[in-house]
């Protein structure tokens, strides 16, 4: 069963989410702060992380909880919004630009999870995020 | 914190913190600061702290860094120094010297007691008096220097209090023309301003002597003003040619003389306008009082000096018109930003919930319907309370008075409130002062400022490790006529940068849920009452607001339930303590 943790700060998101993926069959987790979200993924590595960059807290953007995870364990990233923060070392990952619409974002959800192999590796030099282009 | 503030160009408005020791400016999104100005280049200058000064450094940028209009490879800045890259125009702010804490420790206002003081005041002058000093005094020996001396210092004294109030330009010109007329005896005269986009001199004001016809054209000479602004120097003239200049037999006498001074107008960093005036000796003047010149050394000194003085006041009228404007578009860059933000994230919610209904209709899952449907009217709500914060937070208005039980108000919103703590599982503790008498005040506005503060303890427990508490409680205090509502949270504390601005409308922080209305409309609520909320907070150890209203009985006839301002006449109010 793939599994998938969401960590968005709007509880509303999340709700849908997991009301939408637990029906789909998808184990889903959520956490409102990123810090929480890593400290999950700890826990149970998920096979996607979906993450709104507004989740991150004030205190930085310390992604070093999830090197901390063994490579083979290490989930794939989804990334949610309104920009992508240039110069930020976000790990590599896919990204998806706020508003967006649930459709999109469920099936963008399963591609990920439907993809094999693992997560490129990260390091805090991280691959460039990939942007999907504007339409 | 030193600051780079944006007075002109595209980032208009935008102040830029000095917070690291390197700091690197330029059009791309890789430096620190960043601006949208095509003029500049991608990485265009430095900005370093060096033995706690700032200096700043071009990197061989295509057009230049400019400090105070002079080009510059490296300069050590200091408050006050303007900074240009490309069309953007910044001001400097350098560290504060010392910090008041530092300085209350160095000055200290003491009583005579505390410091053994015997001093006593032996004369005093009203500020009046001590003017004047520039004025002329005839019991004394007065040589013609000192004499002019004096009057030139008066003069200047009085240029320095006309320009020193007023923000208006035009007006301050019109004052400094006329000062010049009480003191010279000219016939006409004019300042003319650079144009700050065209840096073509436009006239602004223009003066005639009384008696003297208003409309006259005055013509001043394009080579005299290029000679004024290009070499900063003031020039008396004359139309009299210097070889026959007072023959008697020639042409001047026929047609009389004209005389006239023009100085440049030079402040900080640059002309910004001359001050032109002229004088006519006509030639039955000439006959009668010999060939003098009417405008001497003197007069061209002490023009120079009012030009100088001027050229201050418009430089510093200027900067504070666009620091203003600045600071506007700020504001209204702030507001926009964070209620766009605030509509997106409703209206995310509202497409969250809109998916699963549609979901639940295609699936005939009337729970998922349900579901959708409670999560679109949870943001119908929210819509609802931005729009009716903004308009108690923009409108005057008057609280709509009725007698009413607090306890009752607070009761209510906490009613409201229970079930998102449960959501969120925070303990909701509340006790009401079983003493607190039925009042008048604002039974809806209340309940707004208690909602709007209950929410943000809620949200800063939401997402919390540690078990959320809030306590609510109320106190009736007769004795100091007030009655108090006090909500405090377990949660993380405002930290102490945010504490000033707490009250400002849509400075919400980012990890906030809410729009940054909240706590100003509950301000503004508690003032229409004549109250006011105190806040006490330390980080980690959560926060305690207490909103404070007067005691406001309602009067002893039974029948009376809902009152207008207008007719509290008779009504006991006791207000604020402290007034």
């Amino acid at each position: 069963m793939s599994s998938v943790l969401v960590v968005d700060p709007a509880e509303e998101t999340r709700e849908v989410l997991e009301t939408v993926l637990e029906r789909r069959g998808i184990s889903t987790r959520s956490a409102g702060r990123l810090l929480a979200g890593l400290a999950l993924a700890r826990q149970a590595p998920p096979d996607l992380m979906v993450v709104d960059l507004e989740s991150i807290d004030d205190a930085g953007h310390d992604w070093s909880p999830f090197g901390e995870l063994p490579a083979d364990h290490r989930p794939k990233l989804l990334l949610l919004g309104t920009f992508r923060r240039q110069g930020d070392s976000f790990p590599g990952g896919d990204f998806l630009r706020k508003p967006y619409e649930y459709a999109v974002l469920i099936r963008k959800i399963e591609e990920l999870i439907g993809e094999s192999g693992p997560c490129p590796p990260c390091s805090s030099s991280a691959a460039p995020i990939k942007e999907p282009a504007l339409s | 914190m030193p600051t780079l503030f944006v007075i002109r160009g595209a980032d208009q408005g935008t102040r830029f913190e000095l917070s690291e020791a390197v700091l690197q400016m330029g059009r791309d999104a890789s430096n620190s600061i960043q601006f949208h100005d095509t003029e500049v280049s991608r990485h265009h200058a430095e900005v370093r702290r060096i033995d706690g000064d700032y200096v700043i450094s071009d990197l061989h940028s295509s057009n230049g860094t400019f400090v105070n209009g002079q080009r510059i490879e490296r300069h050590r800045l200091s408050t006050g120094d303007q900074v240009q890259v490309g069309c953007t125009l910044m001001l400097y702010t350098g560290p504060a010297e010392e910090t008041p804490e530092e300085l209350a420790k160095i000055v200290s206002i003491a009583t005579a007691a505390e410091i053994g003081d015997r001093s006593r005041i032996v004369r005093s002058f009203t500020q009046q008096e001590g003017s004047r000093i520039f004025e002329f005094q005839s019991d004394g020996p007065q040589t013609s220097w000192l004499a002019r001396a004096r009057s030139n210092l008066q003069v200047m004294y009085r240029t320095a209090l006309a320009v020193s109030h007023t923000l208006d330009i035009d007006q301050l010109l019109q004052r400094i023309m006329e000062l010049i007329f009480e003191w010279v005896e000219a016939d006409r005269g004019c300042i003319m301003l650079f144009d700050p986009a065209s840096h073509v001199l436009q006239p602004k004001v223009h003066h005639t002597r009384k008696g003297m016809r208003a409309d006259q054209r005055i013509s001043i000479s394009q080579t005299i003003l290029d000679y004024v602004t290009e070499r900063n120097e003031g020039v008396v003239t004359s139309d009299a040619r210097q070889d026959d200049r007072w023959d008697a037999a020639g042409s001047i006498v026929r047609m009389g003389v004209r005389e006239a001074i023009c100085v440049p107008m030079k402040g900080r960093y640059d002309v910004v306008g001359v001050i032109y005036i002229d004088t006519s000796t006509s030639p039955q003047q000439m006959l009668q009082h010999g060939a003098t010149n009417r405008f001497t050394e003197d007069h061209l000194k002490l023009m120079i000096a009012i030009g100088h003085q001027a050229a201050l006041a418009v430089e510093d009228t200027r900067y504070y018109s666009a620091m203003v404007q600045a600071e506007r578009l700020a504001a209204i860059g702030q507001t926009i930003a964070t209620l766009s933000h605030h509509i997106k994230n409703i209206l995310q919610g509202i497409r969250g919930g809109s998916y699963l209904i549609e979901l639940g209709l295609k699936e005939h899952d009337e729970e998922i319907v349900g579901k959708g449907w409670k999560i679109v009217d949870r943001n119908q709500n929210r819509i609802s309370s931005l729009v009716l914060d903004m308009l108690t937070f923009s409108k005057e208005r008057k609280p709509e008075l009725a007698a009413g039980n607090l306890n009752a108000t607070v009761g209510d919103v906490l009613e409201l409130m229970r079930a998102r703590a449960d959501e969120l599982h925070v303990e909701l503790q509340w006790g009401g002062d079983a003493s607190m008498p039925e009042m008048i005040f604002d039974p809806e506005g209340i309940h707004h400022a208690v909602l709007n503060v209950v929410t943000n303890a809620l949200d800063a427990l939401a997402d919390r490790e540690t078990a959320g508490r809030i306590e609510v409680a109320t106190q009736c205090c007769r004795d100091e006529g007030l009655a108090r509502i006090i909500i405090a949270d377990n949660g993380p504390g405002i930290p102490a940068e945010q504490m000033e601005s707490l009250f400002s409308p849509f400075l919400a922080s980012r990890k906030s849920h809410g729009t940054g209305l909240g706590l100003p409309v509950s301000q503004k609520i508690l003032r229409e009452h004549g109250g006011q909320i105190v806040v006490d907070s330390r980080p980690d150890h959560g926060c305690r607001f207490v909103l404070e209203l007067p005691i406001s009985l309602p009067p002893p006839s039974p029948e009376t339930t809902a009152f207008s301002p207008g007719e509290e006449a008779g009504i006991e109010r006791k207000t604020d303590p402290g007034g």
